[in-house]
């Protein structure tokens, strides 16, 4: 054969191959649109994990004031002339001024240089022609309209990260609006600096570095969100290959008879299995293409709810407007492309193994089938054995994502001898007639369909997985918000502030003021915060502990040990009965509590403890019990007497509902994305119900012959449908609960050095059983219904047809 | 010739402007000083600040070798960009300074920028005795009459040079009147390229001992170039011989401007006619997703010169703020010698 006829002889058999869809389009259709979802899926979640990544980059760069070590004087203001000096030097410095603005009550102004501010300056200065003419004074829309109310002639530009009552503005558009720019609060130091300067209480005495305060930081739920959505991208994957799978042996599955026509011909199997290779790769790329393109739209459709998250944990306003971006398009058409040739691999197997004269006896294989099923179940039970091993042994974050990946995989290859077992249980106990019929000939089927049965089966358990975490994270965070701050108020303290003063100005008023007392140390390389507490019930009575010694608060009160935070415990291996030692500093540890939201190792001992070793100290905040007194005489006896700014009053109203909403906001894009998953797990079984259809007619024919009418054997499909549904929800369950375990006392420990307590929420099982049984019931309608309205002629054809 | 982003940044911080040109230098001069042909420029004055004008700058560019005659190149800028014709005091000053430094060899190109306000001290100039400073930046006369020390330094890289001044001050254009374009544009300039340098300069851990000429130039304007100015490309050539050469080519979207000046060994200068001074690129090459001629041939018939005048380092792309290319350069041909070029607007 020349290499033109080998041409023609393969665009001859193309074009048989392919003209099958000109008689079937609703099977094209359904195929290219199978294909485009598992695209689109995949698409979506690495589209929002690339926007969200870049966002994070952008929110992240605008975080500012907190994040930055600031510069003060020990025992003066510090003055424009030290800024200068010490820039003149070449420290990497930059100034803030902070007043109360005049006439106003508790409406605060941070006076900022753009020109140099480490987090404000990129932005603030484009790299393109001047597009703005907004003023530089940033409020947020609360602070705005005050300002309006009280008809003060400050336009300002918006800035929702800011807190209420806090103006931010340049110094000299400060200076042009008659202002006070004197004296500098503190300067802000860039974290990189030049090397070999001299140090600045050489440059200016009395100069000092402060470390920045210790916040709640919001890093780790955004970590946390991350992982998630990278969990998602992973199942997507895994789901996305199910129903490509599917669709791939759909197709194949349809045409046996032609192929054996083809073959019949002359056909060569190589011209044979090239031509479908062709089409293969042909329906790869439009159905991969327009996945991407409905992966954008959904992706559209949840950013909203991306940037509402990215807005909660920064305050940050972030465009939800989605890019293209050439890594998820490029990673969207590959999946559909490798993804095809993989999961059409096995079927280009078949095609190429497939008996001339003689049609596959499909189900006469039974033998053949089982030791199929064995052999994943082996498989799956030493992937779950492998993956336990290493998580016992290496006890660290990815040995705990191997742990999951090997659970799910190990459990879904697992799934088709463990429903074979129950359901053939269920045929032993059946009644002899209909029903026994029903459950053996689901058994039948259940090769066929194995492979969506484990879609649903992982997407059902990663809904009660992700659902479990998410509810128990979310109980967690109240009752720890409800326990650790229940004072009324807190008051942050800054550079010139004198907490005597402070404090027995609060004691005159009748609330009881615990100052905290902070220090710090470094252990075993950590860096450590200290924090000193004062000797009361308040801390007995609501400061929550996971684990402690007996009589663990009146020996802390009395100096004789210490407690450290979860993270510290975990970090260092450290818990009540163990003794922490570090040069001379010897003490047991007493207790152990949560610190949620908290990265860095911390410790509390009794406060005149800490006075007592030869650390430098300093009072950064106190907790305020108001004993019945106004709160808002005491903020404004605070800001009249001391000074204090807005910024600094923290209350547990706002503390604990602005707490909550960012949780939700974090989580709200994940139940969306688990529905979806549900959904295309439905759409890959409805594709396997419909790839069985031929072989069906020839189970169906005889029993319809024997008196069941079609309508009933409809009712019969979907019942079986169902079955299935409720069957692998039920499998799920446990699964789901053990992924939650693993992500509550594995993962969260080993990412953010946290465990949160386990809190079952039945109701969510009941949920995602339900919703897992409607994926089953549409993804059998449409089977049902062609059944129902089955003539009577193409029933009998199948017995004129016998073989 | 050399100014850039300040407009941008101050028609920002303020009012902005509709900005004409490269880095709208080709803005109008609205209520600001426009230069003037009859204006004596006076010493130590001149060296100084002029508020009255929108922009400024103070230029140094050094060619140096080190011990085995390896070249380098070293360049310092002070801009001043005045926001407004105002007379505000500390943070209410109109005056934003910019400071770009770079250091240059054979193989490496590393550069920085700082931005500052004016009128609180981290940013300014003195005529007597002279200091211009930005941050730790610094061009500033020495105790000893005729000497200077230069520093700058950034993450990865810095300089130290002192500077000797061996020749007279050199007015360009008509005595330090000088014509930008067709249109009339102009601004003050006048240079001193008899700088003797030696110093170092330190890439990474690696200080290198250097030893060269630095040209220094002085310029100010309100409105430099006309609308129509899109860039320019300006050569500071010093001969074997001793003469030097400053030349520069205004690209217009309609025609091109071209002028300079011939200073003779002994300082002398005779300022070139329009047209006179010639320079056409011989080669492009591509840095930072630009095309940039970094390979010239220049003419000046009337001094029989005709040379080629090549990039050290075709990668010396200023990626500050606002972009440009700006490097040392050999020079072979009918005269043999080394210089600067700057190039901007080539978007």
């Amino acid at each position: 054969m020349t290499l033109k006829e080998k041409h023609r002889l393969i665009w001859q058999s193309f074009r048989t191959i392919i003209s099958y869809w000109y008689r079937s389009p609703i099977q094209f259709f359904t195929v290219i649109f199978g294909l485009a979802l598992a695209t689109a899926l995949w698409s979506a979640v690495q589209a929002i994990n690339s926007e969200a990544r870049a966002s994070y980059d952008r929110a992240s760069a605008q975080l500012s004031l907190n994040d930055h070590s600031t510069i003060t004087h020990v025992t003066r203001a510090l003055q424009l002339a030290d800024y200068v000096v010490l820039r003149r030097k070449g420290w990497d410095v930059s100034p803030v001024a902070q007043f109360n603005l005049p006439q106003t009550a508790n409406i605060s102004v941070i006076l900022i240089d753009i020109l140099s501010h480490p987090s404000r300056r990129t932005e603030m200065i484009p790299s393109g022609q001047p597009s703005t003419t907004e003023p530089l004074v940033w409020a947020n829309y609360i602070t705005r309209n005050r300002l309006e109310a009280l008809d003060l002639d400050i336009k300002t530009s918006l800035d929702t990260a800011l807190p209420d009552n806090v103006i931010i503005t340049d110094f000299s558009q400060a200076a042009s609006l008659g202002l006070s720019t004197t004296p500098l609060d503190h300067l802000l130091l860039a974290q990189e600096q030049l090397p070999n300067l001299k140090s600045i209480d050489t440059l200016i005495p009395g100069l000092k570095i402060n470390r920045p305060a210790l916040s709640t930081d919001t890093g780790t739920l955004t970590e946390s969100f991350h992982l998630n959505l990278t969990a998602f991208g992973f199942l997507s994957f895994v789901v996305g290959l199910f129903i490509v799978h599917s669709m791939i042996n759909l197709a194949l599955e349809q045409r046996r008879g032609l192929f054996r026509t083809l073959r019949c011909l002359g056909v060569p199997i190589w011209v044979l299995i090239t031509a479908l290779g062709c089409e293969m790769l042909l329906f790869a790329l439009i159905a991969g293409g327009s996945g991407i393109g409905i992966g954008y739209v959904l992706a559209s459709l949840l950013m909203p709810g991306v940037s509402g998250t990215l807005q909660g944990l920064y305050g940050a306003d972030i465009a939800g407007v989605l890019q293209l971006r050439s890594d998820w398009v490029l990673s969207g058409l590959a999946i559909a492309v490798f993804g095809s040739l993989l999961a059409g691999a096995r079927g280009l197997y078949l095609v190429a193994k497939l008996p001339i004269l003689q049609s596959p006896a499909l189900f006469a294989r039974s033998q053949h089938i089982q030791r199929i099923r064995n052999r994943g179940a082996i498989i799956g039970g030493v992937l779950l054995f492998l993956g336990t091993v290493v998580l016992l042994t290496t006890n660290t974050l990815i040995g705990g994502f191997i742990f999951l990946g090997a659970l799910m995989l190990g459990t879904a290859l697992a799934l088709p001898l463990i429903l074979s077992k129950v359901i053939s249980a269920l045929t032993d106990r059946a009644q002899p007639g209909i029903s026994a019929w029903i459950w053996s000939d689901l058994r039948a089927q259940l090769h066929m369909l194995s492979l969506p049965l484990m879609a649903l089966l992982l997407a059902v358990a990663t809904n009660i997985g992700v659902e479990t975490m998410t509810s128990s994270f979310r109980l967690t965070l109240i009752s720890w918000l409800e326990q650790r701050f229940t004072a009324d108020l807190y008051v942050r303290l800054e550079g010139k502030s004198a907490p005597n003063h402070i404090q027995s100005w609060l004691t005159d008023q009748g609330t009881t003021a615990l100052p905290l007392m902070t220090s710090e140390t470094v252990i075993n390389g950590h860096l450590v915060s200290v924090y000193g507490l004062m000797d009361h019930p308040f801390y007995e009575e609501n400061w929550p502990l996971i684990a402690k010694q007996t009589e663990a608060w009146p020996t802390f009160h009395l100096g004789q040990g210490i407690m450290i935070n979860e993270q510290m415990a975990y970090g260092l291996d450290l818990w009540p009965g163990d003794q922490l030692v570090t040069g001379h500093f010897s003490q047991p540890i007493l207790g152990v509590y949560p610190d949620y939201g908290n990265t860095q190792f911390q410790m509390v001992m009794a406060q005149k403890q800490l006075l007592l070793s030869d650390k430098p100290t300093h009072i950064p905040s106190f907790t305020i019990l108001l004993n019945k007194i106004e709160k808002p005489d005491i903020i404004n006896g605070l800001t009249e007497n001391f000074g204090i700014h807005q910024t600094q009053f923290l209350d547990q109203n706002s503390l604990r509902t602005r707490s909550l909403a960012i949780f939700d906001q974090t989580f709200l894009i994940t139940n969306a994305l688990n529905v979806l998953t549900l959904s295309v797990a439905a759409f890959a079984l409805l594709t396997s119900f419909l790839s069985m259809w031929s072989q069906r007619l020839p189970q169906i024919a005889p029993i319809w012959a024997m008196g069941i009418p079609s309508q009933q054997l409809a009712r019969y499909e979907i019942i079986r449908s169902l079955a299935l549904g409720a069957l692998v929800a039920i499998l799920a369950i446990p699964l789901g609960l053990v992924l939650a375990w693993t992500l509550l006392n594995v993962i969260n420990v080993q990412a953010f050095g946290w465990k949160l307590p386990f809190h079952a929420t039945p109701v969510s099982w009941v949920k995602v059983t339900c919703l897992s049984i409607l994926a089953a019931l549409l993804a059998a309608l449409i089977p049902a219904g062609r059944l129902r309205s089955l003539a009577p002629s193409t029933l009998l054809k199948v017995f004129n047809n016998e073989r | 010739m050399n100014a850039k982003t300040l407009i941008i940044i101050a028609s920002f911080l303020s009012t902005p402007a509709h900005a004409q040109g490269f880095a709208g230098l080709g803005t109008t001069a609205d209520g600001f000083a426009v230069p003037d042909p009859n204006t004596q420029l006076t010493f130590p004055k001149d060296h100084g600040a002029h508020p009255d004008f929108r922009i400024e700058w103070w230029y140094l560019t050094a060619t140096l070798k080190d011990e085995q005659q390896n070249p380098y190149g070293v360049q310092w800028t002070l801009f001043r960009l005045a926001t407004s014709t105002d007379d505000g005091k500390g943070w209410n000053t109109p005056h934003i300074w910019m400071g770009h430094a770079a250091a240059t060899s054979e193989t490496d190109h590393v550069f920085a920028e700082r931005i500052a306000r004016g009128g609180i001290g981290q940013a300014g100039v003195e005529s007597a005795p002279f200091s211009a400073w930005i941050d730790h930046w610094q061009l500033a006369e020495s105790k000893e009459t005729g000497t200077y020390s230069l520093h700058a330094s950034s993450a990865g890289f810095s300089y130290d040079l002192k500077l000797l001044e061996t020749g007279p001050l050199v007015l360009q254009g008509q005595d330090g009147y000088s014509i930008k374009s067709a249109d009339g544009q102009a601004s003050h300039y006048y240079s001193q390229p008899h700088f003797d340098a030696k110093g170092h300069i330190q890439f990474g851990d690696k200080r290198i001992p250097v030893q060269g000429n630095a040209w220094y130039d002085r310029e100010w304007s309100s409105q430099p170039l006309s609308a129509d100015q899109t860039g320019w490309d300006w050569f500071s050539l010093r001969f074997d011989t001793g003469a030097k050469l400053m030349g520069f080519v205004l690209r217009g979207e309609k025609e091109n401007f071209t002028s300079g000046t011939w200073i003779s060994p002994s300082g002398e200068p005779t300022p070139l006619a329009p047209g006179a001074f010639i320079a056409q690129p011989l080669h492009i090459h591509d840095v930072q997703g630009r095309t940039i001629p970094t390979h010239w041939q220049v003419e000046l018939p009337e001094k029989d010169l005709s040379v080629e005048v090549k990039a050290l380092n075709p990668n010396a792309w200023m990626g500050t703020n606002f972009s440009y290319w700006e490097g040392p350069v050999t020079v072979t041909g009918s005269h043999n010698g080394a210089g600067y070029l700057e190039m901007t607007g080539y978007e």
